[in-house]
């Protein structure tokens, strides 16, 4: 089992681990996800699939014997991940996941307990997935030549589905590129770009950048533009008005942006209404759309481009 | 016990004002610490960053009795501690600086309570010494 897995069964309870360590010394990194739902089966998703975790460790693709889990699994393992400081962590739960070291990304679900309008915890959980996230030196290399010119950055908007792949092209996009002496900056709102943990980034994010985290996009951008002097940004995961907000300040700065959004084509991302103004003019130049060829460790992302007009 | 009080408010200052985890904050506390109470700190910030999903108040437990020599702690404390520790963690900014609230204020009535009874056994020891007195003073006689 490798470290980022022995990493992750840390935030769960004994039995669990010792269940789910049994599992992944057969299954090895095929792993991409871990879905723990009250009173349900315990499930891993793989690149083959969705298996069912039995009481011994092994899987199965039918759920039938699969281990349930018990309310307190998923207690206790929800502290776990608030590194049993839940106060500490209310701006994430507001939004719905945590970022655990290692930049594994966990979404959480179930009955909100709501004040002032606004989500402060969760008091029954009723799901916790944990995305396994996964560092691939060389990921965007089918991607960087369309964004980065013998003379400049184009301004790149990239699209993939949920998990297709678009912050390990990003990652591998600032490593590249800042390799090259490129000035980057990074804002990654969520840690999972590159995961700074006690001031270190955890992933090869290279020598000419700049990580701000945990920051809101729109004060990081600002930030970053006005403290570090970067040639590029980026920043992953366009998702609301503020975060096109936060983009339309960097264009026109000098600065290039490279950023993503979920999608499935250009012309879906290219009608979202708060993407809209980010097209054209000073914004983005074009819009890269991923799509990954082949399976486990020879899996390709390959990148499509659209040029905008 | 003093010692764990004054902690007490310095966690609060760490979980209202700097948002730490416990993690850190105990780090925090073991360093300024001066005590046997380091240890404690030390051994909960290490566990709880090394397997964040133990149960906190085991690792308390195991702390409290790992340390117990030096910490000097009577029945009532430890449990006084061990409640706490249950709490720990759990809840909003709010819900932490009651939990250290509640906490202090029951480890002060316990101190009272106990310098009472030390008052109260000095008392009847004093008590007993003068009428041991008599009674020898009787029996000599």
């Amino acid at each position: 089992m490798n470290n980022r897995l022995a990493e992750i069964l840390n935030y769960m309870p004994e039995h669990l681990k010792r269940m789910l360590s049994r599992t992944f010394s057969v299954t090895g990194d095929s792993v991409q996800e871990i879905r723990i739902r009250n009173s349900l089966p315990l499930i891993i998703g793989t690149q083959n699939g969705s298996f069912a975790v039995l009481p011994d460790g092994k899987i199965s693709p039918a759920v039938g014997g699969a281990y349930i889990v018990e309310t307190s699994d998923i207690q206790r393992t929800f502290r776990a991940i608030c590194e049993n400081s839940i106060y500490a962590f209310s701006e994430d739960i507001r939004q719905g996941f945590v970022t655990i070291r290692g930049g594994h990304r966990v979404g959480i679900t179930g009955r909100a307990s709501m004040y002032d309008g606004k989500i402060e915890t969760f008091r029954e959980i009723s799901s916790i997935s944990i995305r396994i996230a996964k560092e691939i030196i060389g990921a965007a290399n089918d991607i960087v030549d369309k964004v980065l010119m013998p003379d400049k950055i184009l301004n790149t908007l990239i699209v993939a589905p949920p998990m297709g792949g678009k912050t390990t092209v990003l990652r591998d996009l600032a490593r590249q590129i800042s390799n090259q002496g490129i000035k980057t900056a990074i804002v990654d709102e969520r840690g999972e770009i590159a995961s700074v943990f006690h001031g270190v980034p955890q992933n090869n994010v290279g020598v000419q950048t700049d990580v701000i985290e945990n920051v809101p996009k729109a004060e990081g951008t600002v930030m970053l533009l006005r403290t570090m002097s970067p040639q590029l940004i980026i920043t992953d995961e366009i998702a609301t008005k503020a975060d096109s907000d936060a983009l339309m300040q960097c264009f026109g700065t000098g600065v290039s942006v490279v950023a993503s959004t979920h999608g499935t084509s250009a012309e879906e991302v290219m009608n979202r209404e708060f993407l809209k103004p980010l097209f054209g003019g000073m914004g983005f130049k074009q819009i890269i759309v991923l799509t990954k060829e082949g399976k486990g460790l020879n899996t390709l992302i390959l990148g499509k481009a659209t040029v905008i007009e | 016990m003093a010692e764990f009080q004054r902690a007490l408010t310095e966690l609060e200052y760490s979980i209202e004002f700097m948002g730490m985890t416990i993690g850190d904050a105990l780090m925090i506390l073991a360093k300024n610490s001066e005590t046997e109470l380091e240890s404690v700190f030390l051994y909960v910030s290490e566990r709880l960053k090394s397997s964040p999903g133990s149960d906190m108040q085991k690792i308390w437990q195991r702390a409290l009795s790992k340390y117990s020599e030096g910490l000097a702690l009577k029945k009532d404390d430890v449990e006084i501690i061990l409640d706490f520790s249950k709490n720990l963690g759990t809840g909003n900014r709010e819900k932490e600086k009651n939990n250290i609230k509640v906490t202090s204020m029951r480890l002060r009535i316990a101190e009272d309570e106990a310098r009472a009874e030390l008052e109260r056994n000095s008392k009847m020891y004093r008590g007993l010494g003068f009428l041991s007195g008599i009674f020898v003073v009787i029996v000599l006689m």
